[in-house]
């Protein structure tokens, strides 16, 4: 034990600005997304899927015309689908990990803590989406090698279309995994109870016929295809009330609430 | 310096936290005691802002945690050594911390070592880590922002007798300094050994407080000599109580000087003598806390209201000691 362990110096309580910048709650998000060992097996999982979609188209369409746009919704998919658990996870490994003892030590307004978490979850999407838009691009470059005649033309909407889809699903793994602070919990309601949500409408008449307008997997068909003619946006923005914003307020209150132990 | 002022805490019916105000006051260790469930770690939780009180309020140097700027820098907290992510190596779960805290990466590093981690041990996830060593990281944790105020539930946990010395010699130090320190055990010789001051809880309610060397005082005397038989019959003809305590020696109410006196106006041989030994503060505990203990093991029937009730009671009708203690809390 050195001297330097046990140097209070004279009481700095300062009720000035309380709590600690923005800024260094989103480095510590931002890490926190990432440093676990949980986090780099899904980081693993999700370079391994985009390569392997990569690789198996290039030798599917050996010397065939390729399309960059498909390559991109392609990748898309195993992103689309990993980048949501590493949202659920920053929700609700403080809990399952009982971290939030010292998060919420570090700052104690955990309202800010929940905006550092989904702003980092964003911010990940987004770059997985560029990482996503080069392997594509390399893709491209090893089809022209095979002699496939290539097509580099992206339209906006597809591209925005992605990326809306990424955020919201990123914003629905988040939700959920504040409103059921449990990991598993969290992970199965958010793969199964889109299922279940299919069945009821194939089930019920009455919930058939509103289909669009309450399940989120069909609504976000178009959108993820950069469709947002017709009703599209309303359908999407009806079903995203029920299964993002509605899951993320029940979440936010219980985890302003909750004590921490 | 820690203030708790009147705090309450219900979880449903049941009553946690009743009425609670204590101190913990700079340059000293305050040793925070009380029998398992009588609330000591919820009102500990309750000063760290990660629990909400029902009513009453907890204050660090004169303010709410939640208002302090970087509190981490003023309060070091080590409240559950299991809450660390398993999956983080205990180097970045520090790392974590210092960011947060906005402390140079160097005193990752300084802690660590101050802690008695090495740097292999530190790279391994903390999952792998013994409970002794889940402890030290934790411990790390509590001093990274060289805080002035220090808050640990049950920090010798684990630690093996190294570790529990080098624990007292950083706890005394630190109070030494300047430092606030809210300890809490379960294991009483350790508060005994290291608090300046302390604070007993039992049932949710504040059942004594003060300083140590005043609450042992008037704890009984433990005695030990050649002719055990002779004292013993010396010391109740003096009028005093004396049976034979746990480890062959003889517990009576009469001061140490008293057992002297007679001891040498009987012509007997002292071989040891002892006012609060090891087991003062044992017997001080079971003591004040035996009528929340009681209340322990038998649930009120009927409801919670009456029940809340009966436990007023019971408490009010305590011994003079618990009355005279919460009588000097009421007066702080």
């Amino acid at each position: 034990m050195s001297a330097t362990a046990t140097t209070p110096a004279a009481a700095r309580v300062s009720a000035g600005r309380p709590g600690i910048p923005f800024s260094r709650l989103m480095r510590v998000e931002l890490r926190k997304l990432f440093d676990t060992r949980a986090a780099r097996v899904l980081v693993i999982l999700m370079v391994l899927g985009v390569v392997a979609v990569n690789v198996i188209k290039v030798i599917v369409d050996y010397g065939d015309p390729q399309r960059y746009e498909a390559f991109l919704s392609l990748s898309y998919i195993p992103l689309g689908f990993l980048l949501p658990v590493i949202a659920i996870m920053t929700a609700t490994s403080e809990w399952t990990q009982r971290t939030a003892l010292n998060t919420f030590m570090w700052e104690p307004r955990r309202g800010r803590v929940l905006w550092a978490k989904f702003l980092s979850t964003i911010i990940v999407a987004v770059l997985g989406y560029v990482a996503v838009a080069a392997s594509s691009a390399l893709a491209m470059g090893f089809a022209g090698i095979t002699g496939s005649e290539l097509d580099w033309n992206v339209r906006g909407a597809i591209v925005s279309g992605a990326l809306i889809m990424m955020i919201a699903y990123c914003a629905q793994g988040m939700a959920f995994g504040m409103a059921i602070h449990n990991t598993a919990g969290a992970l199965v309601l958010f793969f199964i109870l889109p299922t279940v949500m299919s069945l009821l409408t194939v089930l019920i008449p009455f919930l058939g016929d509103i289909r669009e307008w309450i399940d989120f997997a069909t609504s976000a068909v178009p959108i993820g295809n950069g469709e947002f003619g017709g009703d599209a946006v309303a359908h999407f923005v009806s079903s995203a009330a029920l299964w993002i914003l509605l899951p993320a307020i029940v979440g936010v209150w219980r985890t302003l609430n909750k004590e921490a132990k | 310096m820690i203030t708790v002022e009147n705090v309450t805490k219900r979880y449903g019916n049941q009553l946690a936290l009743a009425d609670v105000s204590f101190a913990a006051q700079p340059g000293r260790v305050t040793g925070f005691l009380g029998p398992n469930g009588a609330g000591k770690s919820t009102a500990m939780r309750i000063i760290c802002g990660l629990s909400k009180a029902d009513s009453g309020r907890a204050l660090i140097g004169g303010v709410p945690l939640a208002r302090v700027h970087n509190p981490s820098r003023v309060v070091g907290t080590l409240l559950d050594a299991g809450a660390q992510h398993d999956g983080r190596t205990g180097y970045e779960s520090l790392l974590l911390g210092a960011i947060a805290m906005d402390v140079p990466r160097a005193r990752v590093d300084e802690t660590l070592e101050m802690v008695g981690l090495t740097p292999k041990e530190t790279k391994r996830r903390v999952g792998a880590y013994s409970l002794g060593m889940r402890q030290r990281l934790g411990i790390a944790g509590a001093l990274l922002g060289s805080p002035t105020v220090l808050i640990l539930d049950e920090p010798v946990n684990g630690l093996d007798p190294s570790g529990i010395r080098w624990m007292r010699d950083l706890l005394r130090d630190f109070a030494r300094s300047g430092g606030t320190v809210l300890l809490s055990s379960h294991l009483l010789l350790e508060i005994q050994a290291v608090a300046d001051d302390i604070v007993v809880i039992g049932g949710g309610r504040i059942v004594a407080q003060g300083d140590k060397q005043e609450l042992l005082r008037g704890a009984e005397t433990h005695a030990r000599a050649t002719d055990m038989m002779a004292l013993d019959g010396a010391l109740k003809q003096a009028g005093f109580t004396a049976r034979p305590g746990a480890e062959g020696d003889l517990v009576t109410n009469a001061g140490t000087e008293q057992v002297g006196r007679i001891a040498l106006d009987a012509h007997i041989v002292l071989t040891a003598l002892s006012e609060g030994s090891a087991g003062a503060l044992e017997d001080l505990f079971f003591d004040l806390t035996k009528d929340s203990a009681r209340e322990f093991q038998a649930p009120a029937p009927g409801g919670a209201g009456p029940g809340a009730n009966g436990r007023h009671g019971h408490e009010a009708a305590g011994s003079s000691v618990i009355n005279q203690t919460n009588q000097q809390g009421a007066d702080k």
